[in-house]
């Protein structure tokens, strides 16, 4: 036949991505194809699969110092031949998140894997702290191995030769573009490094950190990396404990930051002070079109000054202030709503909103002409209420989502 | 609407492509216009195109022609470009040439960066290894086996975790 060019191969077998079935037939035609389709099939599997014998070539790429802590465990594949090639080098997604069933599997003697999530929790808990030796080892071998990762999850690691290995990567600024942490107790001094190297990166375009108990001192590094870094555009630090100093650290650098549009600060203890300094943030801040505040003791206080501050602020299009006890303080959002505020998408779950709060907000929906998608899932709109929403909608031709509860959402499309 | 065509070439204004072993064709601009290799070209009125002789410069012109009203994808998008696996009845019967011809419209797709067709060439060749063993895809293709048998057996372990659904 007329030999195609790698390049062309690869448009070829870039059609399965997702098709692994396909791609090993493709792998066993000869070396070219094989040297082109592994780099499709090792790119993300752990995303689609969590087969036995994957789990086993991650451990047969494990280097000595991988392995040792494996060894007493007798968990490693016996007699096997080092795979053909580093498949890890490969990885281009990769979210520890996935590893677990994976490890499971592996765990489990041959034929006695879970079929189903009642038995894999049993297993799980079975081999719980094997799990997390064998998955802390497998991550520095792919921390280690894989040169082009963009979209990296790690969470729940314990041992800190691990987080080592990441601070290491992430200074060298490496290829990734998406770094989502979770639950990791970083020390002081990690936080420090970790600031060190985000302050000079140039390739993360956003960053989470969730549950990692990050408070002032650890504000103060981030607001530090607010500062000097320009290419960070979305920032979400769920699951903390930002709210006071925190917020006053963060706050100072968002005054300035030019490049961040998207910050979430949901679950962390923010209060009436806190909404203050962030409503401060909104005046001067011309860059942030979302700020997500779920879940924080806002109160309607909280509530109404930053609900004020959008009065001057017009970037803005994007905010949730659910679970927040706003209750009465609605009153101040329907005015809002009624002047045509550059909001586009409002979350008010859970507000304590009974009747009267939520016919105040469909008299605004009457005039609002902005708002695109409205949520007021666990508040009691009560029959009049309901009613007094759908009455509005005749009125308002903008708004496209309205999620009122959850036996009465709304979706209108529009020609 | 901008359907891609230009506003610098009218209707009428044509321009002369010469393959390789030097048939000419005569060609309305807004192909040209439409694809940045083909424009690079005719900085004159006539120009000469390497490495494409006139068989297959004739089919690709051809599929050029008859999309010439398509709207321009945008070419960051690869996802959406690649998302469509439906081919349309035309490409279809346009592409159901025999094996030689296709892998040659691909190649020169590549080479004068006319990526829709270049996609539409190798979702065709996609399709014909579907459902198909790694022997019966050689056998398709009339491709040599290299593996020694002990690699092939590697490989195959290696990677069986994929072939299991």
């Amino acid at each position: 036949m007329i030999s195609l060019p790698n390049e062309c191969l690869f448009e070829i077998f870039d059609n399965f991505k997702h098709n692994y079935k396909i791609l090993f037939s493709c792998l066993l035609v000869n070396r070219q194809w094989c040297r082109i389709v592994v780099q499709i099939l090792w790119s993300n599997p752990l995303s689609h699969k969590k087969h036995r014998n994957l789990i086993k070539i991650y451990l047969l790429l494990l280097n000595s110092e991988e392995k040792a802590p494996l060894i007493s465990l007798n968990i490693l594949p016996q007699n096997e031949p080092k795979p053909l090639f580093e498949y890890t080098s490969y990885t281009t997604s990769f979210n520890s998140y996935n590893l677990n069933e994976g490890i499971v599997n592996w765990l489990c003697p041959e034929g006695d894997e879970p079929h189903n999530f009642s038995e894999y929790a049993n297993k799980y808990s079975k081999y719980k702290n094997v799990v997390q030796v064998t998955k802390d080892s497998i991550i520095s071998m792919l921390l280690r191995t894989s040169k082009k990762i963009k979209n990296l999850g790690l969470g729940e690691i314990n041992d800190n030769k691990v987080v080592k290995i990441l601070l290491e990567i992430l200074y060298k600024n490496s290829s990734i573009t998406l770094l989502d942490i979770y639950k990791i107790k970083f020390s002081f001094e990690e936080v420090r490094t970790l600031g060190d190297s985000l302050r000079k990166n140039t390739c993360i375009t956003s960053l989470k950190l969730c549950e990692c108990e990050l408070g002032s001192k650890e504000a103060k590094i981030l607001a530090e990396v607010l500062h000097e870094n320009t290419t960070l555009v979305s920032l979400n630090l769920p699951i903390n404990k930002l709210g006071g100093e925190g917020i006053e650290e963060l706050s100072e650098a968002l005054y300035k930051n030019t490049t961040l549009t998207t910050l979430d600060l949901s679950f962390n203890m923010l209060g009436i002070k806190d909404g203050q300094t962030l409503a401060k943030v909104l005046y001067r801040n011309s860059s942030l079109t979302s700020l997500k505040l779920y879940s924080n003791k806002l109160g309607s206080e909280g509530v109404a000054v930053i609900i004020e501050s959008l009065y001057k602020n017009t970037v803005l299009t994007t905010l949730d202030i659910g679970n927040n006890e706003i209750g009465k303080g609605v009153k101040m959002i329907a005015d809002a709503l009624c002047k045509n505020v550059a909001l586009t998408s409002l979350n008010l779950n859970k507000n304590q909103l009974g009747i009267c709060e939520i016919k105040e907000l469909a008299k605004a929906l009457c005039k609002n002409t902005t708002l695109t998608s409205l949520t007021l899932y666990g508040n009691q709109p009560g029959v009049e209420g309901e009613k007094a929403l759908m009455e509005a909608l005749c009125k308002n031709d903008t708004l496209i989502y309205l999620g009122i509860n959850h036996d009465n959402t709304i979706t209108r499309t529009f020609q | 609407m901008d359907n891609g065509t230009s506003n610098s070439a009218s209707e009428n204004e044509t321009i002369t492509l010469k393959s390789c072993d030097g048939i000419e064709f005569h060609i309305d601009a807004r192909i040209a216009n439409r694809y940045t290799l083909l424009n690079n070209w005719n900085g004159g009125e006539s120009a000469c195109i390497p490495n494409v002789n006139g068989k297959v410069l004739e089919k690709v012109l051809e599929w050029c022609e008859h999309h010439i009203n398509d709207p321009q994808l945008n070419c960051g998008d690869d996802d959406s470009r690649r998302r469509n696996t439906i081919i349309e009845e035309w490409d279809e019967n346009f592409l159901s040439c025999d094996q030689d011809m296709l892998f040659e419209i691909i190649l020169a797709a590549n080479y004068l960066e006319i990526k829709p067709l270049l996609d539409l060439g190798c979702k065709t060749v996609a399709n014909m290894m579907k459902s198909k063993s790694p022997e019966e895809i050689r056998s398709a293709f009339n491709i040599d086996n290299d593996y020694t048998p002990e690699e092939e057996e590697q490989f195959r372990k290696e990677n069986e975790w994929a072939e299991d659904y």
